[in-house]
């Protein structure tokens, strides 16, 4: 009887904390370009009962991974799975990116597995498949986790992204329009996070071809790479995000602003090649500093 | 523990007492009073009403105009019913022997024809049985309050069914095994941890394992000792709407779980036949 009680005790501590954390000002905060957690890790208070909403946005998160693959489970390959030629996921559909590098399966494949009659059963009882050229089952159905996720916590930027791409990469039905408001409503909450700028500047581009909104976005994305330093951005997404930036200058013929910004951009990613591409398309010469790196 | 005299007192004892219908006898008597019991300490309604609540509490985010929660609403309901009747059934047989013991009720229950090695059978019949209908009807409550919000579940929820029931029979062998060795608070502690981690340990070790070390047969061999108790576990492809798996794991499931529940029980009857009480 005690433990029953401990446990709905628990959940209603949970529930409570999910709403104490609501009313707190720590809430209302905006994040740097990283996301909720940089809010979360300023105070105790926040870090004890807030973090409740950044651990059930994160289960949520695994959760959505989970249901994409229909329950089967994956975790990043150990060194030693990959010398020994471990599958190693790979998408045979259209929903990409969701997975890091070198994922397998927590239940082995056959070949790799040593516990032989044991390896079988499991691979019956749990949910178990060929990871390479995995297919998904539809993304609608894990849509509504994005949609807890990010009321449990606005400041989520990762599932703004990808609950964005899944509505877009839906397996049923692509819906950019919808893909591009759920991100609205993240860039809305998270205003410094350029990671949804630079998605809605790529669906806008890419997608609808509708380069006015693309560079709205990307400006104000390359605005915040601007303002924030190099340990704080994963650089890589950063550059291709100001290359793309440079793209749209250039397929909306506006050289002025194109060589402009090809210059910004490669005084910070020097190895940027669209920015490159800029300079040759017009016969200039690289910036003397890019060049000696070369 | 109230057991009917003419249960525990047959006329020729002696005839009796090693007979499979006197074994049957007392398991059916310690079954009786072990639901009894179960029933009358109430933790099985504060589960069950727990469960439903948590079925509702998922399923309620549609009333704010989130819908297709099916998956979320399955996953929530079963995984509810997993662990709270793992937590039962770790409960009821880790005080299945202890309190016996502490109550001082264990003297009345040897002092007739009963041999230890029945009481121990008798008890583990009772806890196994008590698990059994705990979780039935916390999967029935579950599978009520998915009928009442419109969400289908697979044929493949019968297999899940058995395969739970035949589990229990390990859980409740291995626990009573660890009660019989230890405290019952550490054995309550230790049976769910690794009842808990049971995946996690089977993936662990795969992990670390290093294919080449050439002891495959002895791996094969001492994985039976494992706690595979996640094995009996179909949560997820009834969650996920898979289809029924084949009869061969489920036969080989059936003949692997009385043998090794029976072994679990056996290793903790080595310590009991020599306990002092």
């Amino acid at each position: 009887m005690k433990l029953a009680f401990i446990i709905g005790g628990a959940v209603l501590l949970v529930a409570m904390g999910t709403m104490v954390m609501g009313a707190l000002p720590e809430a209302m905060k905006q994040p740097s370009a990283q996301g909720s957690q940089d809010v979360f890790e300023e105070k105790p208070t926040t870090s004890v009962v807030g973090g409740f909403r950044t651990t059930l946005a994160g289960y949520l998160f695994a959760k959505s991974h989970e249901y994409l693959h229909g329950g089967v489970v994956m975790r990043p390959a150990t060194q030693a799975e990959i010398a020994q030629e471990a599958r190693l996921a790979s998408h045979g559909d259209q929903i990409k990116d969701h997975h890091g590098g070198g994922e397998t399966t927590g239940v082995p494949e056959p070949q790799r597995d040593v516990r032989g009659i044991w390896g079988t059963v499991e691979r019956q009882t749990q949910p178990f498949m060929d990871i390479r050229h995995h297919g998904h089952r539809d993304a609608s159905e894990a849509l509504p986790l994005f949609r807890m996720m990010t009321w449990s916590d606005p400041h989520f930027v990762e599932a703004y992204s990808m609950g964005a791409h899944l509505v877009f990469s839906g397996v049923k039905e692509r819906n950019v329009e919808k893909a591009l408001e759920f991100l609205d409503e993240g860039i809305a909450n998270n205003p410094e996070a350029y990671v949804l700028r630079a998605d809605a500047g790529g669906y806008n581009f890419y997608n609808l071809k509708r380069l006015d909104k693309a560079l709205e976005h990307y400006r104000a994305a390359a605005s915040v790479i601007e303002r924030t330093p190099d340990s704080k951005l994963d650089m890589l997404h950063a550059e291709q995000t100001w290359g793309a930036m440079v793209q749209v200058y250039r397929r909306s013929g506006d050289k002025e602003n194109e060589i402009a910004f090809a210059r910004r951009g490669l005084g910070r990613f020097p190895t940027s090649a669209p920015c490159r591409v800029t300079f040759r398309r017009y016969g200039l010469p690289l910036p003397a500093e890019v060049a000696a790196k070369k | 523990m109230n057991l009917d005299t003419a249960t525990l007192n047959p006329s020729n004892h002696a005839r009796k007492q090693g007979g499979l219908a006197r074994t049957w006898q007392i398991c059916r008597a310690f079954t009786q009073a072990s639901l009894l019991e179960t029933l009358r300490r109430k933790d099985l309604y504060v589960l069950v009403v727990l469960t439903a609540l948590m079925v509702f509490g998922s399923y309620s985010f549609t009333f704010f105009g989130v819908s297709g929660l099916e998956i979320f609403v399955k996953d929530m309901a079963f995984t509810a019913v997993g662990i709270f009747s793992t937590i039962v059934g770790v409960l009821v047989a880790a005080r299945q022997v202890p309190e016996e013991l502490s109550r001082r009720t264990i003297y009345p229950l040897l002092a007739r024809p009963i041999t230890r090695w029945q009481l121990l059978l008798g008890k583990f019949v009772a806890a196994w049985v008590t698990c059994i209908v705990c979780f039935l009807m916390l999967a029935l409550v579950a599978r009520l309050v998915l009928l009442a919000t419109g969400i289908p579940v697979q044929p493949i929820f019968w297999q899940y069914l058995l395969l739970k029931c035949v589990g229990f029979g390990w859980l409740c062998g291995f626990t009573m095994c660890l009660s019989l060795l230890m405290s019952q608070g550490a054995a309550v502690t230790i049976a769910l941890l690794l009842c808990s981690g049971s995946a996690v340990i089977t993936r662990a070790f795969v992990m670390f394992y290093d294919p080449t070390s050439g002891i495959n047969p002895l791996i094969n061999a001492g994985y039976a000792l494992a706690p595979n108790y996640a094995l009996f576990d179909l949560t997820k492809k009834v969650v996920y709407d898979w289809k029924p798996i084949s009869a061969s794991p489920i036969l080989f499931l059936l003949a692997y779980g009385l043998p090794i529940s029976l072994f679990w029980l056996s290793l903790g009857w080595m310590r009991f036949r020599k306990q002092a009480v």
